[in-house]
């Protein structure tokens, strides 16, 4: 018979270890100066939008445009923060495990996927003010969910998209690039700086 | 006919000390999931002191439990830490004995299926 000290001691350690754990199998190849350059593009497709187009879209005749720059953003983007991923678990030597990725997809696809459905809502009714607030909210909280399974400057930027997105949804339609230039452009800027610098690169 | 003799259960003095120490556990287990890990993500990770992750780390490293490779980076000493084979099946045994301890968590084991009681789960060491 095991007494109840050493069980309960037992009991501890093992919820010790298997805390520490899942600590450690965190995805911690967050990529700062990948943030930062997705960032760096988001304001460039900022500038860009407003010199061709300008806001709101939905007053416009080049919205068709507008969207396109959008697009490309997203796919320079994620060329970028994939690229910056890959490069950082090579020089940090962490392992990009199978269950990890796949939590961290669980995690942000179901928001993106609502993002893309009220995307596509949106376009198809001529709401196209409703963007910036519908984009930087989904993101937000795909980022929030996948700060879960990742490091804690995550979770806050997520959480400041999110009140990007309030803000974006509160204001006049013309001031929805600001908003995009906040939350895409400079969120991802100060946070990119601030992981590159606390969390290696 | 000799009968087949039950294995002993484990005692806590069977433990081995060098990883009983909290905070050595605690090195020893992030070290199984990350191949490696500076000695700053080690104290964020662990939440502990410079000092006291030294002092430790140091006497894993001298029991030959982890590796320290050290170098330098922007002029800056850089500590990176890894589990040696000899580190990983100590664990291994560690956590054999712990969960002997245990012993509906033993019974449980053996069953499939078999639920185990809230919280206390065994631990993978190859996942």
């Amino acid at each position: 018979m095991v007494d109840p000290i050493t069980r309960e001691l037992a009991q501890e350690n093992l919820q010790y270890i298997r805390k520490t754990l899942d600590a450690a199998g965190r995805f911690t190849a967050v990529p700062g100066k990948g943030l930062m350059a997705a960032g760096a593009a988001a304001l460039g497709g900022v500038a860009l939008n407003c010199f061709v187009t300008g806001a709101p879209w939905g007053e416009g005749p080049l919205h068709v445009l507008a969207l396109r720059i959008w697009g490309g953003v997203l796919s320079v983007s994620v060329a970028i923060v994939s690229y910056g991923i890959y490069r950082k678990s090579r020089l940090t030597h962490t392992q990009l495990h199978i269950p990890l990725v796949r939590k961290l997809l669980w995690s942000l696809c179901p928001a993106l996927f609502v993002g893309a459905v009220l995307t596509s809502l949106a376009v198809h009714t001529q709401n196209l003010d409703w963007l910036p607030a519908i984009w930087l909210g989904c993101y937000g909280a795909a980022v929030v969910n996948g700060g879960l399974v990742s490091v804690a400057p995550v979770r806050y930027l997520g959480l400041l998209l999110l009140a990007a997105a309030a803000g974006a949804a509160a204001s006049p339609p013309g001031l929805g690039l600001a908003w995009l230039a906040v939350g895409f452009g400079w969120l991802h800027l100060v946070f990119g700086a601030y992981i590159a610098w606390r969390h290696n690169g | 006919m000799a009968r087949k003799s039950k294995p002993a259960r484990p005692t806590p003095n069977d433990l081995d000390p060098m990883i009983h120490e909290r905070l050595r556990l605690g090195i020893l287990s992030a070290l199984v999931v990350q191949e490696s890990l500076t000695f700053t993500e080690l104290r964020e990770l662990l939440q502990t002191t410079d000092g006291n992750l030294s002092v430790q780390a140091r006497k894993l490293e001298e029991a030959g439990y982890v590796i320290c490779d050290k170098c330098f980076e922007d002029r800056k000493p850089r500590s990176t830490y890894r589990l040696s084979p000899a580190g990983r099946l100590a664990l291994e045994e560690y956590l054999e004995k712990l969960s002997g301890l245990l012993p509906d968590l033993a019974q449980v084991r053996g069953r499939p299926g078999g639920s185990i009681r809230p919280g206390i789960h065994p631990v993978p060491l190859h996942s």
